[in-house]
């Protein structure tokens, strides 16, 4: 996620290609929910990721997406889990014919044509690919035309479902969306992954500055002495303005922006629920980053059967205790400011 | 070298600069029981060696907050008050002869006789003598300034343990060139007696 007050200057470039990503996106700053978005393009993009498969990412995502189309928001759903695309399971949709792959492999012209509706009025979905091992590995230029095309769907919020892992396919959409959201679980192997997702996304980003600033260079040089762990993005933040100040100021900056949000989700016992403050206090000091919290979600056996009987009007269902909670986040997250003039 | 040995103890317990003491104990107890050795925020983010690590730091913040002492930071009016002559401790002025307080233009910093009892009025004239107002004296010692105000005038509700209390004297003494523990004998007899009086 970028803010606003971002500078001027060339924006992250892409990694395997020479392309240069075009120019900001339409002007698109407030963060409210009142006014629709102009015709042909979204408000704002939110992308579900986390590290670890198993958190109930793709739920949340669903979820929170239908949150918002009760509040009144246009929401298209996409399932970018490339090659393990299950989103219309979650809705009790067959799978859909058109899907992502037709995209991806040009079949189709524009995303608009692959938006099916859903169950949920309100809701569209693009159904994720197959089992095409082309588009499970999108080049850069495929990526960014996704994206590219991601902000023209005509809706007030795109909502993308990542796959779980750290690979860079993930960790880029994470960063090309206005918003990377974190899904957590409470249990030491997801708390790990977050942080290890952390950890990539912000190099993946560092990597994607400006190369005349040389700090690539400068990485690899401390990074060689046998270290243990992976520079913390504090560290090479420190690592960088020791040997150059100009670069150093820049990855500061770069830092400064790096603000992805945290879902803690299956909470069961109130220990958990300063799990995610607790994180949100332990990234700002080890890392350096500050996560923004959106807020918890407990566990729920009943949400757990509407998933298992394919059942979404439960999710649709006000005032119970699983709609509370998911609209305090859902509150929280159109809150957070959308940066601007920043995208690809 | 760790990201958190960069931090400032402000920064280390996630405060405002001139937090309240209480506020500083509540963010060092919350900080220390959720991120203690071996709790599931620090699981990977932090070796065994640097969770343990990471709580003496915090420790540490939070006494050196307490203890009034934050580290050094150059005041904005620094020029102004190193051109002040320093009073010596031994200098005997009665603290009735403290001239009305003038503020920077004050010349003759009275120095305290050694039977005098300190109490708030007189640090707040020995304050003013010394040319420094509640904001300046205010950002040097880390309280804030309706702290201070409530220091001298010995508004005890307004503050917070003694414990606390204690810190600001010694901390408002030291900034004076004040000698920090007979500010503190005189001072804490006041203390007591108004929390005696309560009890």
């Amino acid at each position: 996620m970028r803010e606003p007050e971002r500078p001027a200057g060339p924006p992250p470039t892409g990694i395997e290609g020479p392309e240069q990503p075009g120019p900001g996106r339409d002007q698109e700053s407030e963060a409210g929910t009142g006014r629709p978005a102009a015709a042909g393009t979204t408000r704002r993009i939110v992308a579900f990721g986390g590290g670890k498969g198993g958190t109930g990412k793709s739920l949340v995502a669903v979820t929170l997406a239908i949150e918002l189309v009760r509040r009144g928001m246009r929401v298209v759903l996409v399932d970018c889990d490339l090659g393990g695309a299950n989103l219309h399971s979650l809705l009790g949709m067959e799978y859909p014919k058109e899907t992502l792959s037709d995209f991806v492999l040009r079949k189709a012209g524009s995303l608009a044509e692959l938006v099916v509706p859903t169950p949920v009025v309100g809701l569209g979905l693009i159904s994720g690919a197959r089992n095409a091992i082309q588009v499970a590995n999108p080049m850069y230029q495929q990526k960014m035309r996704l994206m590219r095309a991601l902000q023209h769907i005509d809706s007030d919020a795109v909502i993308l479902d990542l796959g779980a892992g750290t690979h860079y396919n993930v960790v880029d959409f994470f960063l090309l969306a206005d918003h990377g959201v974190l899904v957590v679980v409470p249990e030491p192997t997801s708390v790990e992954n977050a942080y290890r997702f952390l950890k990539a996304a912000f190099l993946r980003r560092v990597k994607a500055m400006d190369a005349g600033l040389g700090i690539r260079e400068i990485l690899q040089d401390v990074v060689r002495p046998g270290r243990r762990h992976p520079l913390v993005p504090a560290e090479m933040v420190l690592a960088v303005a020791e040997r150059d100040p100009a670069a150093g100021a820049a990855i500061e900056r770069e830092l400064a922006t790096f603000r992805p949000l945290l879902i803690i989700n299956q909470v069961r016992e109130a220990a958990d629920l300063t799990l995610g403050d607790g994180m949100c206090e332990a990234a700002r000091r080890l890392f350096g980053v500050d996560l923004i919290y959106l807020g918890h979600l407990h566990h729920r056996e009943q949400v757990w059967r509407a998933v298992r009987a394919r059942e979404p009007a439960y999710f649709e269902r006000p005032g119970t205790p699983f709609a509370l909670e998911l609209s305090a986040v859902a509150g929280r997250l159109i809150e957070v400011p959308t940066p601007g003039g920043m995208r690809p | 070298m760790k990201p958190f040995d960069q931090l400032d103890p402000w920064e280390m317990l996630g405060l405002d600069p001139g937090a309240r003491a209480d506020e500083i104990k509540r963010a060092y107890e919350r900080l220390s029981s959720r991120l203690a050795p071996g709790s599931l925020p620090l699981y990977s983010i932090a070796d065994k060696e640097e969770q343990l690590d990471f709580q003496q730091r915090l420790r540490a913040a939070y006494v050196e907050l307490l203890s009034g002492l934050g580290p050094e930071e150059p005041p904005q009016d620094a020029q102004v008050s190193t051109t002040l002559p320093t009073p010596s401790p031994n200098e005997v002025v009665a603290p009735a002869s403290v001239p009305p307080a003038d503020g920077a233009t004050a010349t003759q910093p009275p120095a305290v006789a050694p039977e005098t009892e300190f109490n708030g009025d007189l640090l707040r004239r020995l304050r003013e003598t010394r040319g420094l107002t509640l904001e300046t004296l205010s950002h040097r010692t880390r309280i804030r300034r309706t702290l201070l105000e409530s220091l001298e005038a010995e508004r005890f509700e307004a503050l917070p343990e003694r414990v606390f209390v204690r810190g600001f004297v010694l901390a408002v003494a030291r900034e004076l060139g004040l000698d920090a523990e007979r500010a503190w004998a005189g001072y804490g007899k006041r203390w007591e007696a108004w929390a005696a009086a309560r009890r």
